[in-house]
């Protein structure tokens, strides 16, 4: 296979926002001199017909290393460098399956043949091809009753997200992705078709080659402020990504059962390939960020109150984030150190920010031999970010061996293991401690560089950290990022073994070992000095995480006239640990400066806590795949698991699914005939039950010592959380119905793929306020229903496809309508836990007949004809309603790509729409006098215009302070 | 491979202990005496409630504390709903007193084992829920703090729980006669001795009997009469108080009141009402209960961080009598441009450097007594019984000499200071004083002569018993507020600043008669809050002018 060597510039009319992306593949070590051996099959049972040919990419390239495989035994052959093979066959009128990664499958039956030759398609096109399916079952495309979703490595190699899950976005009909603009070190948000559950986390499923991947938030920020901690998907080194297959669907995921009711995404590594030889490669990859300036804000009036230009310490100290001062006309002003200065504006952005700068190297040696394939990788990602003083790194391997150990039992090995490391991660929310709002917020003619201080670090003489006027919780940039530091390690190892022994050529048994797991270390310090904590603070956490699963997998292949059968047999055990080591309530005072230790906190501030998460949950599960002349096709698949976390004698659930599929085209083809441009057709439907996961200890009143103790004696109390426990808890029932259409035409350069699904939920486990006075502040209870309904459309086309040059267009897009049915006796609303703004008075609410998350806050009051109802001149608050819902309803992409023989370009349009969000940031910048609307009133040339949309209504979009390669929004 | 993948078909839903938290207490293994002095505790609020319903509300509204600066809206009686709310926070969470003791209470009832404690958790039951019902008025009572047969509790009235609670304590008392409880010196109050808290009860039973005076005589008699006779408190030996030695101010460990004083500079001074109340009496006391701290900056200087709750002798501040001074109270602010300045009615003010300096000038409670976070916390003391018992012989509920319990009181009132860790500094000050010390004085000393320049007088008995109740329950200012609207006494000047701008929530500006509920209760137990606030009790809705139903106007 050729290796393309991308020149690639996805800033695509983005250029005005000084964002360069630049991706360099240096010619790596190619392919050193394939000497493929063209290998028959290793152990052949007897002499029969012997079949040989070419086979070729549409473009006319030979292709090297196809399996050749003769259908319904293990009999196969790869294609050499002149992508020639010979087979010999078993049956005498044999059925071969040409397969190559990257490439549709394609199955031919020779007849009276002996010479094959076959061009074989590439891929995400053909609709004959095998994709991996639940549990890593392989099953042929057209058989599959439900939508399902393959995206090539490239889709993640080529323009870069440094979080995989980032990366989905735009690309999958119904997928809507979130990202946090945090960089390296951040999280993603995924939710397919909707979020199905008030309190889960509606995040898919993550399996990597077998192994159920933990993607959980291991921290985010709140009403009051925080760090994102990063999720799992960060650990993924793009490189070594085969394929990432996307089952949108619980039709597609009921055989994950109790966690397949999100949707599952599937990802397969690289593998080493027979008949390439050793393969070594290299990767370079460096992208620049620069803040992305998207400021359009009032610069005429300076920094002050009430109109006055600050000509005295105090004056300034008072006026410090206000740019509600005088009109700035150059003229002597004075800072809050008491020195003069020009009374202009000033961008601080420029010298405060940084050029940031992500690389990532990657190399990986690959290679096979008669017995065994191999790849291993490694990789090193190094970001400065933007911000001064932060960075991260992270370095990662990852093997994948097979080995063929007897001639019916192989072996395979897979290991990802990864380190990483930041410094720094950028405060977000709430001002305090972040460092954008800090810098943000400043009245408009104060110069940030006041306030570099001593060695830059934001101090005083005396180590103090620095302010710029009386609000200690106002904090000086530098300090933030030179003195208050944060930092996090972790090291995550996801591997599997798996044996499987080939009984017979229609039987078959597997069995795996699989684990997941990392090892986090993280800790925070705020030293001593800090205006709002003087005596210093620091919270420190060791996180150990890990999931084991072990499973069997016993599968059945036979083919009976006109009929085939599957069915497969399998169970599992998993088991899930959490332990976190932890001091108290973080702890402060420091005794000794400069010591940042929890072993140098005042007595009574460094308690050793543990927390310990333990469920298991036991699985047996079972398919039966039926096809009718490879044109109707029946699928049954069942489920079921015993929880740990519920109550002994009602613990088991079973979760089962049947979709049924039908190639039309197939079976109209010659009775209609069909034209010969109409390739296929299929129709399809199913129907499927599954759940979103489970925690434990969720059933029990549980009790904590208090960390204190009162006159020499030790007290206790309630450690639910103020939350009452449920003894009869349930898991989530999701059930979805799906249906949907798959056409192709003109040899799969235009396809289309649509779906209609209805999604619902009951007995969702809500946590329900209750009154304080009962002795919880909520209960936990099953009772939510929601809903959620869409349609999903993806049209991919091939508009010039020659030997040299390609185009590729693909659009989707999906919507998706979800609605609140109920949430309990006499409840209308309850709010999302967390989801407050901290100025503005907003929540985000689920609310009974209206979608998933409406944003709710006070509007002003107006009268019947809409002006403002004012009282002394202001205007005033009105009722609680809602403004708004905060879940985009539309979701889609528009993806294009060139290729000029070794070149490519691509670009990726990824739309949003129908969703509101409320901008606490907006809201700041009316409080503090840098919006462009409070100009208004301020002179004569600008009167008082009150039928402006005014603060605590205002809902608008602002994109996030940091550049968001690739993705480009568009604001409804 | 097969052993590798065992799968027991039986064994599928079996998981053992896998549920169980082994790192923490479970409803199986909880001691639950751990519980009930925790409820012991927070009952008494932490730094956060009385920090709000506490200092900023109560404090200030009858004017023992001041703050012309973060805090001098609330004096105005501006409504602030987390304010306000503050003290439903002992309802839940980690601080559920009220729960914790419940679920005590419903555990040990039918215990054999544990009657004396199950004896105990009810008077302490009653000593929560009153004191949450005094703040507020109907709260749930029968229904609160079972939360496994109660989500939405409905609110008892006012009325029903104190006839409920007087009957309870009765009860109680008789079966507290003697012996020691299981829970032994978990009781963080008397160490399970069951004949303190028989006296406990009846001094408790005289309170809430002595609630009633307005609104239900009848039974205020019958119940004071009858806690005298089971057997109130008969020295200061016998008060109920909690203690904090250890404590620290970094956690719930401290004594709240003092805490809040101790660690937050600039924030609530004496207020000039009861300052110079005392001082017109010529009261000892003033030096006992205030002090002018030393500061820094212009703000009270603390080292509590470095002392970690101790003072060191630097740090006590100035005690003496002529030396106090208290902050004008009234709703004035220190903000020179605000319509509320205080310059208004302290000239003083009017000096830049004052202005900036006035934590130099004015009294703050006293680090060796009240600000002492290692000092105890009073709940019921034998000087508030002496005066309840003197205000019910004088009304003929009981009999004997109210002018003796007058005296009996006041000489525990002084007393009592003896009961503070650091009250030694205090005393060694006092008795230098050259305005109303005596060389070598004892705090009896002083009870004498205090008496014999203010002795009882019959025809001003009620304002002169309730103005030493007063003085004796500063520090715990829920029960000051309590007995103030009571009583109506001492006779306060409702804020001269109410008026000016429209923000106080109260009728006619006049001093706010209760607490009110939560916002949260009205969206969440809907039905009940609204059954209860449209009782004819209130009259002005939930609000801080309706009266509690004892609160007869």
């Amino acid at each position: 296979m050729k290796k393309y060597h991308y020149a690639h510039h996805p800033f695509w009319g983005w250029a005005a926002l000084s964002v360069c992306f630049l991706c360099l593949h240096p010619q790596g070590a190619k392919a050193a001199d394939a000497t493929t051996k063209g290998k028959g099959a290793l152990h052949q049972q007897q002499t029969a017909n012997t079949y040989s040919g070419v086979v070729k990419s549409t473009t006319g390239e030979p292709l090297v290393g196809v399996s050749v495989k003769e259908v319904g035994t293990s009999n196969g052959v790869v294609t050499n460098i002149d992508g020639q093979f010979t087979i010999r066959t078993q049956g005498n009128n044999p059925t071969l399956i040409f397969s190559y990664v990257g490439f549709a499958s394609k199955n031919v039956t020779p007849g009276g043949k002996t010479e094959v030759n076959v061009v074989l398609e590439e891929e995400g096109k053909a609709l004959n091809e095998v994709v991996v399916t639940a549990l890593g079952i392989k099953r042929q495309e057209r058989s599959l009753g439900y939508s399902t979703t393959q995206l090539g490595g490239d889709n993640f190699q080529l323009a870069r997200d440094p979080n995989v899950g980032n990366a989905l976005s735009g690309k999958v009909a119904g997928v809507f992705v979130a990202g946090n603009a945090t960089g390296s070190t951040g999280s993603s948000r995924v939710i397919i078709r909707g979020n199905a559950s008030l309190t889960g986390n509606n995040m898919p499923l993550y399996v990597i080659d077998g192994v159920p991947f933990d993607n959980s938030n291991q921290g985010s920020a709140g009403t009051w402020g925080g760090l994102d901690m990063g999720d799992g998907l960060s650990n993924i080194n793009a490189d070594d990504i085969e394929s990432i297959q996307v089952l949108k669907g619980a039709a597609a995921s009921a055989l994950y059962g109790y966690r397949g009711g999100n949707g599952a995404i599937l990802i397969t590594t690289k593998s080493g390939k027979k008949g390439k030889g050793t393969v070594i490669e290299v990767n370079e990859n460096i992208t620049f960020n620069n803040i992305y300036d998207y400021r359009d804000w009032q610069k005429e009036y300076g920094l002050g109150k009430e109109g006055v230009k600050p000509t005295t310490a105090t004056a300034a100290k008072e006026g410090e984030s206000y740019s509600w001062g005088a009109a700035l006309d150059g003229s002597d002003a004075t800072n809050f150190l008491g020195n003069t200065y020009k009374y202009s504006y000033i961008d601080n952005w420029p010298n405060f920010y940084r050029t940031g700068v992500t690389s990532n190297t990657s190399a990986s040696v690959s290679g096979a031999s008669d017995v065994a394939t191999y790849r291993f990788g490694v990789s090193y990602n190094k970001e400065k970010s933007i911000l001064p003083n932060a960075q991260n790194s992270q370095v990662g391997f990852n093997l994948n061996t097979q080995y063929q150990i007897l001639k019916n039992l192989s072996a395979t090995i897979t290991a990802n293991y990864v380190f990483d490391k930041a410094n720094g991660r950028a405060g977000l929310s709430d001002g305090n401690g972040n460092t954008n709002a800090s810098l943000m917020y400043r009245g408009n003619s104060f110069d940030i560089r006041w306030m570099e201080g001593v060695k830059t670090w934001g101090t005083n003489a005396n180590g103090n950290e620095m302010i710029g006027g009386n609000n200690v919780y106002f904090n000086n940039p530098y300090w933030l990022q030179y003195r208050k530091t944060n930092e996090s390690e972790r090291n995550r190892l996801t591997a599997a073994v798996t044996l499987k022994w080939d009984i017979t050529d229609w039987l078959y048994l597997q069995g795996s070992a699989q684990r997941d797991g990392f090892n986090m270390e993280f800790k925070q310090v705020q030293p001593k000095g800090a205006a709002a904590d003087p005596s210093g603070f620091m919270s420190e956490y060791s996180r150990n995480f890990y999931e084991t699963n072990f499973n069997f997998l016993l599968g059945f292949d036979k083919t009976v006239g006109d009929f085939t059968i599957g069915a497969t047999f399998g169970g599992n055990r998993q088991h899930n640990v959490t332990k976190t080591y932890f001091t108290t309530a973080g702890g402060r005072p420091f005794i000794v400066d400069g010591v940042w230790s929890v072993n140098n906190l005042a007595p009574g501030g460094q308690r050793p806590e543990k927390r310990h998460l333990e469920y298991k949950v036991n699985s047996f599960y079972g398919t039966l795949d039926l096809g009718y002349k490879n044109q109707l096709f029946l699928n049954f698949t069942g489920r079921n698991d015993w929880f740990s976390t519920l109550a002994a004698n009602s613990n088991s659930y079973f979760y089962p699914s049947l979709t049924a599929s039908w190639v039309f085209t197939d079976t109209f083809r010659e009775s209609l005939s069909l034209p010969e441009w109409f390739d296929f057709g299929k129709i399809r439907a199913g129907y499927a039950f599954a759940s979103n996961g489970t925690e434990p200890y969720k059933t029990l009143l549980l009790y904590k010592i208090n960390d204190y103790s009162v006159d020499g004696r030790t007290t206790a109390t309630q450690y639910n959380g103020n939350v009452l426990p449920n003894t009869n808890l349930k898991p989530v029932k999701i059930t979805e119905f799906e249906t949907g259409l798959n056409l192709s035409f003109f040899q799969n350069r235009l396809t289309f793929d649509m779906s209609y699904y209805n999604k619902r939920t009951t007995d969702d486990i809500a946590t329900v306020s209750t009154s304080s006075t009962s002795g919880y502040d909520a209960k936990i209870v099953n009772v939510g229903k929601i809903r959620n309904s869409g349609f999903e459309f993806m049209v991919d086309a091939y508009p010039i496809r020659t030997a040299d040059f390609t185009w590729n267009t693909s659009l989707n897009f999906a919507v998706n309508d979800s609605k609140v049915e109920y949430l309990g006796d006499g409840v209308s609303q309850l709010s999302i836990d967390g989801a407050s703004s901290r100025n503005g008075s907003v929540t985000i609410y689920n609310i009974v007949g209206s979608p998933y998350g409406e944003i709710v806050g006070r509007k002003y009051k107006r009268d019947s004809e809409g002006r403002l109802l004012l009282s002394k001149g202001k205007p005033q608050a009105g009722d609680v309603v809602s403004l708004g819902n905060g879940v985009y309803k539309w979701t889609g992409g528009f993806r294009n790509s060139f290729t000029f023989k070794d070149f490519s370009f691509g670009f990726l349009i990824d739309a949003k729409f129908g969703a509101k969000i409320f901008s606490g940031t907006n809201h700041q910048l009316y409080a503090y006098g840098l919006h462009k609307e409070t100009l208004n009133g301020r002179s004569a040339a600008n009167p008082v215009a009150l039928s402006l949309p005014m603060v605590s209504t205002k809902l608008l979009e602002l994109p996030t302070p940091w550049p968001l390669a690739l993705t480009i929004i568009i604001r409804q | 491979m097969a052993s590798l993948f065992a799968f027991g078909l039986t064994a599928c839903g079996d998981f053992g202990d896998t549920n169980i938290d082994g790192e923490h207490l479970n409803s199986e293994n909880v001691p639950y005496e751990m519980l009930f002095s925790s409820a012991q505790h927070q009952v008494l609020g932490s730094d956060w409630d009385l920090w709000r319903t506490g200092c900023i509300y109560s404090a200030q509204w009858t004017q023992q504390l001041s703050s012309i600066g973060w805090w001098n809206n609330y004096a105005r009686y501006q409504w602030n709903e987390g304010y306000s709310a503050s003290f439903f926070n002992t309802f839940s969470g980690d601080r559920g007193a009220l729960r914790n003791v419940t679920t005590c209470y419903d555990l040990w009832k039918d215990n054999a084992d544990m009657q004396i404690d199950w004896n105990i958790a009810r008077v302490l039951r009653v000593y929560a829920f009153a004191k949450m019902s005094d703040l507020y008025g109907d709260i749930p009572y029968s229904e609160a703090g079972r939360p496994e047969q109660f989500s939405y509790p409905k609110y008892d009235t006012q009325e029903a729980m104190y006839k409920s609670m007087l009957a309870e304590l009765d009860e109680a008392q008789a079966n507290l006669s003697s012996g020691t409880a299981a829970m032994k010196s978990q009781d963080l109050y008397y160490n399970g001795d069951a004949s303190k808290w028989k006296k406990l009860a009846n001094s408790l039973m005289l309170r809430l009997a002595m609630r009633l005076v307005k609104v239900d005589a009848a039974t205020a008699k019958t119940y004071a009469a009858k806690a005298v006779a089971n057997g109130v408190f008969t020295s200061n030996s016998d008060n109920c108080l909690l203690n904090h030695s250890g404590a620290a101010v970094t956690n719930d460990s401290s004594e709240p009141f003092a805490k809040i004083i101790s660690k937050e500079d600039r924030e609530f001074y004496m207020g000039k009402t009861f300052v110079d109340m005392l001082k017109s009496a010529n009261d000892p006391r003033l030096g006992l209960i205030c002090t002018v701290a030393p500061t820094e900056n212009g703000k009270l200087y603390t080292n509590i961080e470095k002392s970690n709750g101790t003072w060191g002798a630097a740090d006590y501040g100035n005690m003496s009598f002529a030396s106090q001074r208290g902050m004008p109270v009234g709703g004035y602010s220190d903000n020179k441009e605000s319509q509320y300045f205080v310059g208004q009615v302290d000239a003083s003010f009017n000096t830049q450097s004052f202005l900036e300096n006035y934590g130099a000038y004015f009294s703050s409670p006293n680090r060796c007594t009240y600000a002492d976070p290692t000092g105890p916390t009073f709940v019921v003391t034998y000087a508030q019984t002496c005066l309840l018992m003197a205000e019910a012989a004088q009304r003929g509920y009981i009999s004997g000499s109210a002018a003796n319990y007058y005296k009996a009181g006041v000489t525990a009132a002084f007393e009592q200071f003896s009961q503070f860790p650091a009250y030694a500094a205090a005393l060694t000050a006092l008795n230098s004083d050259a305005t109303v010390g005596i060389s070598g004085g004892t705090l009896a000393a002083y009870a004498t002569a205090y008496l014999a320049a203010n002795p009882f007088n019959a025809a001003r008995a009620l304002e002169q018993i309730n103005t030493q109740y007063y003085i004796t329950t500063f520090g715990d200012p829920h029960e000051v507020f309590a007995n103030w609207r009571r009583s109506g006494y001492p006779v306060l000047t409702p804020a001269a600043m109410a008026a000016l701008d429209g923000q106080s929530a109260t009728v006619n500006n006049e001093i706010p008669r209760r607490f009110r509920y939560p916002t949260r209760e009205e969206k969440i137990n809907t039905t009940n809050y609204n059954e209860a606030i449209s009782r004819s009790t209130y009259s002005h809705g939930d609000s801080f002018s309706s009266r509690v139903w004892w609160d007869k106007e």
